[in-house]
């Protein structure tokens, strides 16, 4: 059974079509990415489907049941972590995690365990007094999490969770949510860095002007497009003619060449590297450092769209 | 009771809120308390000065009954001045020697410098005065036999009447308007607070607002739980605003003291109200919320004669309905009902009215929130 599903979806803002007749369906036990580029739609996408947003057309479905503003035997199931940090200013870290429990779980024994383990997990113990405005931005973005996720949830999605986090607090948030996910909760995760999809999402769908462009796995997507690999190799000097012969090779698909560094686009093919490497001490040509590099969602993203994910 | 403790203490950490909520009035108060302290002790009550005019044809038991009229203390009513010439008793009244002339034309007038209780006072008593010979000059048609019998027993009520209906109240000090209007501005300041509970509610306003919007608690219960949570806390505030007047800046509510009390708690209930209704109805960001709501505090204790006494009255005159309609001036009025006119029922009346306010506020947020969906966060 799907635990998500959303049927041609529409919100407009005005003239603008926010999302564009959108579908999608998230199986349980998924980390399921939704990328695309700032003003996509993704955000719009999540708060249509948390009924926060009235939406112009569309069905959408959460754990089998029509969501609306008042399912709250579905609501209490789903675990919000908003891109904006979503905390009481005026309370501390242990205050603000029991406040937001409390609105899941009544039962103040039950509830104590429960923020514990939210503090636990989120590495903030230490903090637990802190008020919020004392907090380190990644360190805020952790309480953020760990108040969205304190109540155990089947369903957790997270709206842009790792905007503005230093390097250590993402890879503790990212693998916060695997481990969330080892633990029985299906996930939602809508960013615009491809690093992080590629790197925990087991099925990604790729937004961009309201619509899902591409929808599968990392190597499904990757598969969807001619770019095999990128060749980068620091080049002295690239003659004209050098340049017009690496053109001439099998799989070619575009080369360039900016301040010493020579990049070589190749479709899907076997041995590109080797011939070009050929080609290079034929014509002479001295090259230093090689790297070889598998296509990214970037190149998906760009190849769909024709413009970079981060445009 | 989670979120009523951790709504209380989200208020009480607010140290603007609580500056502006309990702070702000005990200055204001301590600033009144300088300024007025002792000018008006009621122990030292003393008559109100009238004047007539010497050869006027005013009748002559008008004049021995408002010579010899008393109050409950034994202290003479009025201090008749005799002028030789109007423009002398008016001189007398602009410098506030006096504070009324009567006059024998058109069936007894009164001249006033301005509507304030001493004019009052007068005013009652003359009126009072035409009725009882209204009633006489109607018994002495009807029955002339009795007409004797009548007035013996008449004008011992009367006097009675007189002396108590202007002085059924316990507090005369007319400066103790201003300490009700700091409470009613206390009360006031709710709206603030009122508001901050409409914005942490509604998803489209601020991130907490969208957390909460998406949790399974109903969000009627989680405003009334707000609302709750922040009525305690601004009862426990009136309370302590109340009670500094009382005993510390020696502010004498006499026997009224608990139902000064309780207006200030309904007016709070009303303010806080208001600023649900703010924040829920008034479209654009909190700043844009927060100058409305002191827009509403300040010139809803101005009209209740906060920063000047006088206004009510020339509201009275001029336009009524503003004073039946201001939380304000409902709670400034509650609170002069009991200590100046000591009417009970005035008091009830405005208290209901307030409450009335409060509660149709109370409907029409919590009918706007529920079940709303955003168009836009």
């Amino acid at each position: 059974m799907a635990v998500v599903k959303i049927e041609n979806l529409v919100k407009r803002y005005g003239d603008l079509v926010a999302v564009d007749h959108f579908n999608l369906e998230i199986e349980e036990g998924e980390i399921f990415g939704l990328l695309g580029p700032n003003g996509s739609g993704k955000s719009t996408t999540i708060h249509c489907l948390l009924s926060l947003l009235s939406y112009d057309k569309g069905d959408i479905e959460i754990f089998g049941r029509k969501m609306t503003p008042t399912s709250y035997d579905i609501k209490k199931d789903i675990g919000i972590i908003m891109q904006n940090v979503a905390v009481f200013q005026e309370l501390t870290v242990y205050e603000n995690i029991d406040y937001f429990c409390g609105l899941y779980v009544p039962q103040k024994g039950q509830r104590k365990k429960l923020v514990e383990e939210a503090i636990e997990f989120a590495g903030l113990s230490e903090f637990r007094k802190f008020y919020p405005k004392k907090l380190s931005g990644g360190l805020l973005r952790r309480l953020n999490i760990a108040c969205g996720i304190a109540h155990k949830p089947k369903l957790i999605i997270l709206d842009e969770p790792t905007v503005a986090v230093d390097p250590q607090s993402r890879n503790k948030i990212l693998e916060g949510i695997q481990e969330l996910n080892r633990q029985g909760a299906t996930i939602i995760y809508t960013t615009h860095y491809m690093e992080e999809v590629e790197q925990i999402c087991t099925r990604i769908a790729i937004m961009d002007k309201g619509r899902n462009l591409a929808l599968g796995t990392k190597d499904e997507l990757k598969a969807m497009i001619d770019l095999g690999e990128t060749i980068q190799m620091e080049v002295m000097e690239l003659s004209e003619e050098v340049s017009d012969a690496i053109r001439t090779l099998p799989h070619v698909i575009g080369v360039s060449y900016d301040k010493g560094l020579l990049k070589v686009r190749f479709s899907k093919g076997k041995h590109n590297l080797l011939r070009l490497l050929d080609m290079l001490k034929e014509k002479e040509t001295v090259f230093g450092n090689i790297h070889s590099e598998l296509p990214t969602l970037n190149d998906v993203f760009l190849e769909i769209t024709g413009k970079e994910l981060r445009d | 009771m989670i979120h009523i403790k951790y709504r209380m203490k989200t208020m009480l950490r607010q140290k603007s809120l609580i500056f502006w909520s309990l702070a702000f009035p005990l200055i204001l108060g301590m600033m009144f308390y300088f300024m007025f302290g002792g000018i008006n002790d009621l122990e030292q009550f003393q008559e109100v000065p009238v004047g007539i005019l010497r050869g006027d044809s005013l009748p002559e038991e008008f004049v021995t009954m408002l010579k010899e009229v008393k109050t409950e203390g034994d202290i003479p009513l009025f201090q008749v001045k005799t002028y030789d010439t109007l423009y002398k008793a008016e001189k007398a009244l602009q410098s506030e020697k006096i504070y009324g002339i009567i006059q024998s034309k058109d069936d007894l007038s009164l001249t006033v410098k301005s509507s304030d209780s001493y004019s009052s006072l007068i005013k009652t008593f003359l009126d009072q005065y035409r009725e009882n010979t209204a009633l006489i000059t109607e018994m002495a048609e009807k029955n002339p036999d009795q007409v004797a019998a009548f007035v013996t027993d008449m004008a011992a009520g009367a006097q009675a009447k007189i002396a108590e209906i202007p002085l059924k109240g316990t507090d005369k000090d007319p400066y103790a308007q201003y300490f009700y209007a700091l409470i009613a501005m206390t009360c006031l300041i709710g709206t603030m607070v009122g508001m901050h509970n409409g914005n942490d509610i509604q998803a489209d306003l601020t991130a907490v607002g969208a957390r909460r919007n998406v949790a399974p608690t109903p969000k009627l219960r989680q405003v009334l739980y707000d609302f709750t949570a922040t009525y305690i806390l601004y009862c426990v505030i009136v309370a302590v605003v109340t009670g500094v007047c009382v005993f510390v800046y020696g502010q004498d509510f006499g026997q009224n003291a608990g139902l000064v009390l309780l207006g200030g708690w309904i007016g709070s209930f009303t303010s806080l109200a208001i600023g649900e209704v703010i924040a829920v109805f008034i479209k654009g960001p909190v700043q844009k919320k927060e100058g409305i709501c002191v827009a509403v505090f300040m010139i809803s204790s101005f009209l209740a004669g906060l920063q000047w006494g006088d206004i009510t009255f020339i509201i009275e005159e001029k336009c009524p309905v503003i004073n039946r309609i201001n939380p304000g001036t409902l709670i400034v009025n509650g609170f002069k009902s009991l200590s100046v006119y000591g009417d009970s029922r005035r008091y009830m009346i405005n208290m209901v009215t307030l409450a009335v306010i409060g509660i149709i506020c109370v409907i029409i947020s919590v009918l706007k929130l529920r079940r709303v969906r955003y168009e836009s966060i």
